[in-house]
């Protein structure tokens, strides 16, 4: 341990080392004034569009488990193959209360009826998928926070439908007009049901608008004189719980196939999963580039400074102190710069809080699962990520250039 | 290994080579030579006749390719960098033909800067370098940069530089070099009160006759021995 007059003594030091190193930065103003704005704008970009990346994986897993598949969706594997209602199999409600009830990192479950439709109205004809609801039990998916013009669904006895707009305008129909959905019942014979649209929703996606119609669950069991469901979606407080709780629910329903949000959307899942390696090849393509301009930089420093590191040298600073100033002077460059780009980018990403609308690119954007919309997430771990990674090649780019400089023959250097 | 108590510096029969083969130069050749505590001497000589090099193997700036340096008796030829380094900080003084000041520092802080590398505090330094700028009588320049500063002020500076630690020997090579006769007098007459009123050894080279006159040891060099080696 060092005395009080030995800390005293590395303390003046390092004082010393960092006036020399700060002194030395001002001294190549143009230099590195062009350098520390690349860092700035390396520092900022990487962050601004990590968050971005964050923002879209985030969102992709929300779209995904906020669907109808939620966190895990049970169905029979004969329905996965084939969506027929004939396929589905019984709810039985109190068994379903009694497992969930002590799930405490359950956010909810429901139970829905889904079956392939061919919808008619007065003047078009679509195909689509008629599902029945039960309304009190889908806050744990989008269905609850669609925007419906009209009437909404209440109950699992509403026999109205609510619709997506893109149908509705492809059937060229009128709210409170009828359709006719034309699908196969429980014992495969085609069978027309009526039923009044109530409401029109609007969803950020133009295929869910095109793909689903909404109806009362009970209301269309009735319709179809069946008790059957097609499907039980059950979300967690996070993808973290449905994981633990996955094995659970396998066990519980040993007769029907347990798939989860990644299994039921491969694109998504992958999206998500390649996020973290998309992150990080940028993030080290950019930095490179950086330590690059860095080595340059300190390189050119040394060789002008040759003489002075001699005199420096002469006096008696040792080749580590000179080794540890040529790093300090790469370091403090780098924290210099890491400080005003993450403040940069926390200014931009406050700006854009409210998210980056890409409806331009809708088909796009439709096809990773996300809505026109990005809302950039700034994680934590992603900044250490960048200000570590930055100050470990910061110190890297600054290696050579403190070996050499620590190398000066003070002689020649005198000299020179 | 202690020799002489008033012996500061030995070189024992001391060659050094610079190159190889076809470019090889005999910089030193076998030369002896004492320098006492507290003895003014000037290393004379033409161009290239190792003057410069005796005061970089004095000032533990280089090592010897054969033979022997002692410093307070010790010997130097086994001292790592480190060991090197740190002597030169303590006990040795350097003042440059160019000045040699360190441009991002003032007069004061590059004064400061042997004592800083020392750990000494920052109110003890400041004093004495404060002292050092009265006695050099340039107080008035105490927060100039070098290229604010003339030549002889620089020239006062790197004296100062060298003296404020308390070195037992300060080198000068070619003080004078880039000084006007009346700087350079007056550079003398520094250096002379340096040695006679601090009590501190000093070993300059150069081919000033005024520079000359004032040292009261001269050793010449010719071809990297020693010529002559006159008291005066």
């Amino acid at each position: 341990m060092l005395s009080v007059s030995e800390s005293k003594s590395v303390f003046e030091k390092i004082k010393l080392l960092l006036a020399l190193s700060t002194r030395n930065l001002w001294r190549q103003k143009r230099r590195n004034s062009v350098l520390l704005i690349a860092i700035i704008i390396a520092v900022s970009g990487v962050i601004v569009l990590n968050s971005l990346i964050r923002g879209m994986q985030t969102q992709m897993v929300e779209q995904a488990v906020s669907g109808l598949s939620a966190h895990i969706n049970i169905q029979s594997a004969k329905f996965r193959d084939d969506p027929w209602v004939g396929h589905g199999f019984i709810e039985d409600s109190s068994k379903l209360d009694d497992l969930f009830l002590k799930q405490r990192t359950l956010r909810g479950w429901t139970t829905r009826l889904h079956t392939p439709v061919v919808v008619m109205s007065e003047r078009e004809t679509r195909g689509a998928f008629l599902v029945g609801i039960d309304p009190e039990r889908e806050s744990i998916s989008f269905i609850n926070d669609l925007h419906i013009e009209g009437l909404t669904l209440t109950r699992t006895l509403d026999n109205s439908v609510i619709i997506g707009r893109a149908l509705f305008d492809q059937l060229r129909t009128k709210l409170g007009h009828r359709i006719v959905v034309t699908l196969q019942n429980v014992q495969g014979i085609s069978q027309d049901i009526g039923f009044r649209i109530s409401g029109v929703y609007d969803a950020d996606r133009n295929g869910i608008e095109k793909q689903y119609i909404f109806t009362g669950k009970r209301a269309l069991q009735q319709l179809l004189d069946t008790t059957l469901i097609s499907e039980i979606a059950i979300r967690f407080q996070s993808e973290k719980d449905a994981q633990q709780a996955q094995n659970f629910i396998v066990a519980a329903f040993p007769d029907l196939d347990v798939a989860t949000w990644q299994q039921l959307n491969p694109l998504s899942a992958f999206m998500f999963e390649i996020v973290d390696v998309v992150i990080f090849i940028w993030l080290c393509i950019v930095l490179l580039t950086l330590v690059f301009g860095l080595l340059n930089s300190l390189l050119t420093a040394v060789l002008e400074r040759k003489r002075e590191i001699g005199i420096v040298r002469a006096v008696g600073l040792r080749s580590s102190m000179v080794l540890a100033q040529i790093m300090l002077e790469s370091v403090l460059l780098m924290v210099l710069g890491i400080v005003i780009g993450l403040l940069f980018a926390f200014l931009f990403l406050f700006w854009i809080h409210e998210g980056i609308d890409l409806s331009m690119f809708a088909a796009g954007v439709e096809l990773m699962n996300l809505s026109p919309k990005i809302v950039p997430a700034l994680q934590l771990r992603d900044v250490v990520l960048v200000v570590g990674t930055s100050l470990l090649l910061a110190v890297f780019a600054s290696l050579l250039p403190a070996y050499r400089s620590a190398r000066i023959n003070p002689i020649e250097a005198i000299r020179s | 290994m202690k020799s002489n108590s008033h012996t500061l510096i030995r070189f024992d029969t001391v060659s050094r080579v610079y190159g190889r083969d076809a470019t090889l130069v005999h910089a030193l050749h076998q030369v002896s030579v004492e320098i006492t505590s507290e003895e003014f001497t000037a290393i004379v000589g033409p161009s290239g006749c190792g003057k410069s090099t005796m005061l970089q193997l004095m000032g533990l700036l280089d090592q010897p390719t054969d033979g022997q340096v002692y410093f307070e008796g010790c010997s130097t030829t086994t001292l790592k960098s480190r060991q090197l380094a740190d002597l030169r900080l303590h006990k040795i003084g350097f003042v440059f033909q160019d000045f040699n000041l360190i441009p991002v520092l003032s007069a004061i802080e590059n004064i400061e800067f042997p004592l800083q590398l020392q750990g000494t505090s920052g109110k003890i330094r400041r004093k004495r370098a404060y002292d050092l700028l009265a006695k050099l009588d340039i107080e008035d320049i105490a927060n100039r940069r070098p290229s604010d500063m003339s030549g002889g002020q620089q020239q006062r500076v790197a004296i100062a530089r060298a003296l404020v630690s308390d070195p037992v020997i300060l080198i000068a090579d070619e003080p004078s070099a880039n000084l006007d006769s009346q700087t350079t007098q007056d550079l003398c007459d520094l250096l002379r009160t340096v040695n006679q009123d601090f009590a501190i050894t000093i070993a300059v080279a150069s081919h000033d006759p005024l520079v000359m006159e004032y040292a009261r040891r001269r050793i010449h060099l010719l071809d990297g021995r020693i010529n002559k080696d006159e008291q005066v």
